[in-house]
C-alpha cells in the first residue's frame, strides 16, 4: 500500500523530525496529538509504505483529517509538501476502492451529477450577473466559483458592480461554469477533478477568454495551477488593484475602523496572493490596518476546508482565529475567500456583546467607501 | 510490554482522553529529531502535578520505564522511549501560570512552547533570553531538561542562567520544590541546577520559574564576509579578547553559505569562505560604540565586506541567512546529522580546521555553522541513511569530531545533551570516576532506574559503582 509514495521516498526521508510543523497546524494544536501533525502523518505514511503497519482505520482517519492548508510546509525547514503527499495517499486509497469519508459522499455525488457540491441546478448559477455578461464573448471572463454562485452572491455582485460602473467589459460563465475540481482533488479523485478542469477549459475557450478572474480563493488556486498555462488567472482583488491603479476606482467615504485582513490558505500560501487584498483595504480613507500575529505565508487556517467533513472542528478553529483578531483589537475581519467568510461567520455565532465582530469579504467591504470611475 | 490493566489504571488517573494506546499513535511517539526510534507501550498526558505524581507512583510500584517528552525536537534522542513503557507527554500542561512584573519572573507549566513565553513577556517589555532555533515548537520542560541555548547565549547565557525554581516529581512519585522566586538563593544544595540539563533522568519537571530581564532598548546587527575562514576565526578571538560581548556572534562556513544560497537565493556571496553575524544590544549609545568597534576589528582582520542592517527588515534578512543554515543543508541530501561539540572560544579556528580535515578524510560533505562566540559549533553531516557504506564513514567521522573537541579541551555537547547519541563517549570525557559520581546521583534519586533509562549512561547506574 502507498506505493505511489515510493516516488517521494527521498522527500519523506528528508523529514528532519524537527517538529516545526506543529506550530501552524490547527489539527495538531486542537488536542496536541502528534499522530495528527505533519511529522506524525509522514511517519505513518512511511510505515504503511514499508509494510510496518497496515492501512488501518486509524491511519486513514489521520490522512483524512488534514485541512490541506499547507501551514506545515510554510514552516518546514526541509520544504516538505505534506499536503501533496496526503492527497497522493488519498488517491491511492480511492484506487484501492476505499470510499471517500461518509460526510463527503454527498459532496462527491453532487459534483458528479450537478457539477457543484450543493446539488443545485445549473440554471441557478449566475442569476446575479448582468444578462448580457452571461451571453457575451470577452477577453476578460468572470468565474464565480460554486460557493459564490450559489450562496455568497453578494461577493459577485459587489465586484461586478465596480466593473460595470467603470465600464470594464467582461463575460460571466454563469450556467456554463463547473466546479473547479478542488473538492474532489482533495478527496483523492484526480480523474474526476481533471474532467472538471477540461470542461471549464472548453467553456472559457468558447467565451474567448484571455484573462479569467474569480471571487473564490480555492478557484484561484486551482485555476492558476490547472489552466494557468492557457489563461491569465486573477483573483478578483488582483483585478481590482489594477483598476484602482488605473484610477477606475475612487475611494471616497471614510472607513475609520480597525481592520485585520485574515489570509486564506488557498489564496495566500497556495496561490501566492498576499498583497492585493491588503492593498485595496489600505486605500480606504482613515482605515487602520492591523495584522494577525501569524500572517501571510504563516497564517493559520480558519478551518474552512472542514466545513463538510468535520463541522465541529471547523467552527472551533474559526473561533480561535476570531479570538486572536479580537485580542489585537480588530473591529472588522476582512477575508477574500467565500469559505473563510462562511466558516468565520459560523464560528462567530456564539460570540456575544462587545465580543461580536464584523466579518466581511474584501469586495463587499469596499462598496462602503469605493465608487467606480468611468474612463 | 505493559499489561493492559496497568494502562487502564493510568487512564483512571489522567482520564481516558489523556492516554493513547493505538498502534498508529504509539508509532508517532517513538522518535525525536535524531534518527533513533523506540516504541512506548502507551502515551500518557498528565495535566497536573498530581497526575504526574500518581503516574510515577504506579510506575515505580511496577517498575515501568517513564520517558518524559516535550515537543520531541531534541537532537540527542532524549525523548525516544528505547525501553518501551510510558511516554509521558508533557505537552498538554501548557499554561503560563504567572508573569510577575514586580519581581520579574514567570511561572510556567512544562508544556509551554518557549516562543509563546518569549512573546507573552515581550508584551510587558520583558525578555526571556534563551532562544533556541527550535523555540517556535520546543517546550520549556524540554529546554530546561536539555539546558538549551540559543542565538543570544554569548551575552545572556543559556536556560540554566534563568531557571530559579522548579516543581518536580521524583521517581517514586514524591513532589518536591527547588529554588524559589528570589534572585539569590543559597539555601542547601542547588537542586535546581542539578535538574536543569538532567534529560528526564532524575525527575519529571512539572512547573518552572524563570527570571526575566528588561528588554534591551536598541540593537544593531551586522554581517562580515571573509575570503578566508582563518581570518574569521581570528576575528572571533579578537572580539572576545577585546572585552566586547555582543548578544550574538554566529559563523557560517562556505558549504553552509552555498547551501543557503541554493535554497533561498538571498544574495550571500558564494565565493566567501565564511560569514560572521553579530548583534549588539542594550543602551543605544553603547550599542553604537560596540558595533563600531566590531566593525573595526572585522576590517583589521581582513573582512572583505561588511553589511550593517539599517532597519528591522535588513536585520531580519541577516538572521534569515543564519536560521536557514540547517534547513538549507538538510535539502542537499536526505539525511542530515547535526553535532554540537563545543570548544573553548579561542579554539574555534582549530575546531573548524579539524572538521574540514575529517570531512576530507572520509569523503563526506560537512557544513559547519554555529555559535562561534561561545565555541559551540554545529558541524552538519549531509548524507543518505540508505547508503550503509556512507553511514559507516559518517560514524567514524562523528567519532573523530568528538575526539577533536575533547583534545582541544572541549565537550561533547554544548546544548543538545547526551541522550542516546553521545552516551558512549561520556567516559572518554569524564573518566570512570567522573561517571561513577554521576551514576551515584542517578541511582540515589532513581534507584529503580525507571526515569528515562538508557539515557546519558551506557551502563545501568547503581549505587555501589
Ligand atoms: C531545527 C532544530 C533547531 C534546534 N536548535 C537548538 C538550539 O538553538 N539550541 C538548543 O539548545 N537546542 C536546539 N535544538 C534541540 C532541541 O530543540 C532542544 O533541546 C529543546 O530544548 C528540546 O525541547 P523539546 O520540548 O523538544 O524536548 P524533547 O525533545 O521532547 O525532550 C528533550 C529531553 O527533555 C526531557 N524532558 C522533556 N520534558 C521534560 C519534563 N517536563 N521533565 C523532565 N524531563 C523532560 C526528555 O525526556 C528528553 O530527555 C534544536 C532542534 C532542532 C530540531
Ligand atoms: S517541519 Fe518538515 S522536516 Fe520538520 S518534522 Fe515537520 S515535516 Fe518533518
Ligand atoms: S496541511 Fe494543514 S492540517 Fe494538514 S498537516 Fe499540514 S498544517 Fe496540518
Amino acid at each position: 500500500m502507498f506505493d505511489v509514495l515510493r516516488e517521494f521516498e527521498t522527500d519523506i526521508l528528508r523529514c528532519l523530525r524537527c517538529a516545526e510543523c506543529h506550530a501552524g497546524c490547527p489539527v495538531y494544536q486542537d488536542d496536541i496529538n502528534e499522530s495528527y501533525a505533519a511529522r506524525g502523518k509522514l511517519r505513518l505514511m512511511r510505515a504503511v509504505m514499508d509494510g510496518e503497519i497496515e492501512l488501518t482505520e486509524g491511519v486513514m482517519e489521520r490522512i483524512n483529517r488534514c485541512l490541506n492548508c499547507n501551514a506545515c510546509m510554510a514552516r518546514c525547514p526541509a520544504g516538505l509538501d505534506t499536503d501533496m503527499l496526503i492527497i497522493r495517499a488519498r488517491c491511492e486509497m480511492r484506487d484501492a476502492g476505499i470510499p471517500v469519508p461518509e460526510n463527503l459522499a454527498a459532496v462527491r455525488a453532487n459534483i458528479a451529477e450537478h457539477r457543484n457540491p450543493f446539488g443545485l441546478p445549473f440554471s441557478e448559477r449566475g442569476g446575479w450577473a448582468p444578462p448580457e455578461a452571461l451571453e457575451r464573448r470577452s477577453d476578460l471572463v468572470y468565474f464565480a466559483g460554486c460557493a459564490v454562485s450559489y450562496s455568497q452572491n453578494r461577493m459577485a455582485k459587489a465586484a461586478l458592480r465596480l466593473l460595470d460602473g467603470a465600464d470594464v467589459e467582461y463575460a460571466a460563465l454563469g450556467p456554463d461554469e463547473r466546479c473547479c475540481g478542488d473538492p474532489v482533488r482533495r478527496m483523492g479523485l484526480e480523474r474526476e477533478a481533471e474532467q472538471l478542469v477540461a470542461e471549464n477549459r472548453e467553456a472559457l475557450r468558447a467565451r474567448g477568454a484571455k484573462t479569467v478572474f474569480t471571487s473564490c480563493a480555492g478557484c484561484t488556486k486551482t485555476l492558476k495551477s490547472t489552466l494557468g498555462d492557457e489563461f491569465e488567472v486573477l483573483h478578483v482583488t488582483e483585478l481590482l488593484v489594477r483598476m484602482a491603479n488605473e484610477g477606475r476606482i475612487a475611494f471616497e467615504k471614510a472607513f475609520p475602523k480597525k481592520v485585520v485582513y485574515v489570509d486564506g490558505c488557498d489564496l495566500g500560501r497556495h496561490a501566492g496572493v498576499y498583497e492585493a487584498p491588503r492593498d485595496l483595504l489600505a486605500r480606504l480613507p482613515e482605515v487602520e490596518m492591523l495584522e494577525m500575529p501569524d500572517n501571510r505565508d504563516k497564517a493559520i487556517c480558519c478551518g474552512g476546508p472542514f466545513v463538510a467533513a468535520y463541522p465541529e472542528l471547523a467552527k472551533k478553529f474559526a473561533l480561535a482565529r476570531i479570538e486572536t483578531a479580537l485580542s489585537i483589537g480588530a473591529e472588522v475581519i476582512a477575508v477574500a475567500c467565500p469559505t473563510c467568510l462562511i466558516n468565520l461567520k459560523e464560528g462567530a455565532k456564539s460570540l456575544e456583546g462587545d465580543r461580536r465582530i464584523d466579518i466581511q469579504e474584501v469586495a463587499t467591504l469596499l462598496q462602503r467607501s469605493a465608487k467606480p470611475v468611468k474612463k | 510490554m505493559m499489561d493492559s490493566s496497568l494502562i487502564d489504571q493510568l487512564a483512571e488517573i489522567v482520564g481516558q482522553k489523556n492516554v493513547l494506546r493505538a498502534p498508529e499513535e504509539l508509532l508517532t511517539y517513538g522518535y525525536d529529531a535524531t534518527r533513533d526510534e523506540g516504541r512506548p507501550d502507551c502515551v500518557v498526558f498528565p495535566t497536573t502535578t498530581e497526575h504526574v505524581s500518581a503516574v510515577m507512583r504506579l510506575a515505580s510500584e511496577h517498575t515501568i520505564p517513564v520517558c518524559a517528552r516535550g515537543a520531541a525536537s531534541g537532537l540527542s534522542g532524549g525523548s525516544v522511549p528505547i525501553t518501551g513503557g510510558i511516554s509521558l507527554a508533557m505537552t498538554r500542561m501548557n499554561h503560563i501560570l504567572e508573569i510577575n512584573t514586580d519581581d520579574l519572573f514567570a511561572r510556567v507549566e512544562p508544556g509551554v512552547v518557549v516562543a509563546t513565553l518569549i512573546d507573552e513577556v515581550a508584551k510587558h517589555g520583558l525578555l526571556y533570553p534563551p532562544d533556541p532555533s527550535s523555540m517556535r515548537t520546543c517546550t520549556m520542560g524540554g529546554a530546561v531538561a536539555e539546558n538549551a541555548g540559543g542565538l543570544r547565549g554569548l551575552k545572556y547565557g543559556v536556560t540554566k542562567d534563568y531557571v530559579i525554581g522548579l516543581t518536580a516529581v521524583a521517581a517514586d512519585g514524591r513532589v518536591f520544590h527547588t529554588g524559589g522566586v528570589t534572585m539569590k538563593n543559597v539555601s542547601g544544595y542547588d537542586m535546581t541546577k542539578l535538574l536543569v540539563g538532567s534529560e528526564g533522568t532524575l525527575a519529571v519537571i512539572t512547573e518552572i520559574t524563570v527570571k526575566l530581564i528588561p528588554a534591551p532598548e536598541a540593537r544593531r546587527s551586522l554581517m562580515a564576509i571573509f575570503g578566508d575562514i582563518r581570518d574569521a576565526g581570528r576575528t572571533v578571538s579578537e572580539v572576545i579578547r577585546s572585552g566586547l560581548i555582543p548578544a550574538t556572534l554566529e559563523i557560517m562556513d562556505r558549504i553552509t553559505i552555498n547551501a543557503v544560497e541554493d535554497a533561498k537565493g538571498i544574495g550571500l556571496p558564494r565565493e566567501a569562505d565564511a560569514l560572521l553575524l553579530f548583534e549588539s544590544d542594550g543602551d543605544p549609545a553603547v550599542v553604537e560604540k560596540e558595533a563600531a568597534r566590531i566593525e573595526e576589528i572585522c576590517r583589521a582582520n581582513g573582512a572583505s565586506e561588511i553589511r550593517v542592517a539599517a532597519d528591522d527588515e535588513e536585520r531580519e534578512s541577516i538572521y534569515t541567512a543564519r536560521r536557514a543554515s540547517l534547513p538549507s543543508l538538510a535539502r542537499v541530501k536526505p539525511t542530515c546529522i547535526l553535532e554540537d561539540a563545543t570548544v573553548p572560544r579561542s579554539k574555534v579556528l582549530e575546531m573548524l580546521n579539524a572538521v574540514n580535515e575529517i570531512a576530507e578524510r572520509h569523503g563526506l560533505v560537512i557544513g559547519t555553522f554555529g555559535h562561534a562566540g561561545d565555541g559551540n559549533l554545529h558541524p552538519t553531516i549531509i548524507c543518505d541513511e540508505r547508503d550503509a557504506e556512507e553511514m559507516e564513514r559518517v560514524e567514524r567521522a562523528i567519532d573523530e569530531i568528538f575526539e577533536a573537541a575533547l583534545r582541544l579541551g572541549g565537550t561533547l555537547s554544548g546544548e543538545h545533551g547526551i541522550g542516546l547519541a553521545k552516551r558512549r563517549y561520556m567516559e572518554r570525557q569524564f573518566g570512570p570516576e567522573g561517571m561513577a559520581m554521576m551514576s551515584r546521583v542517578k541511582a540515589a534519586l532513581d534507584p529503580k532506574n525507571i526515569l528515562n533509562p538508557g539515557k546519558i549512561f551506557e551502563v545501568t547506574p547503581c549505587l555501589t559503582s
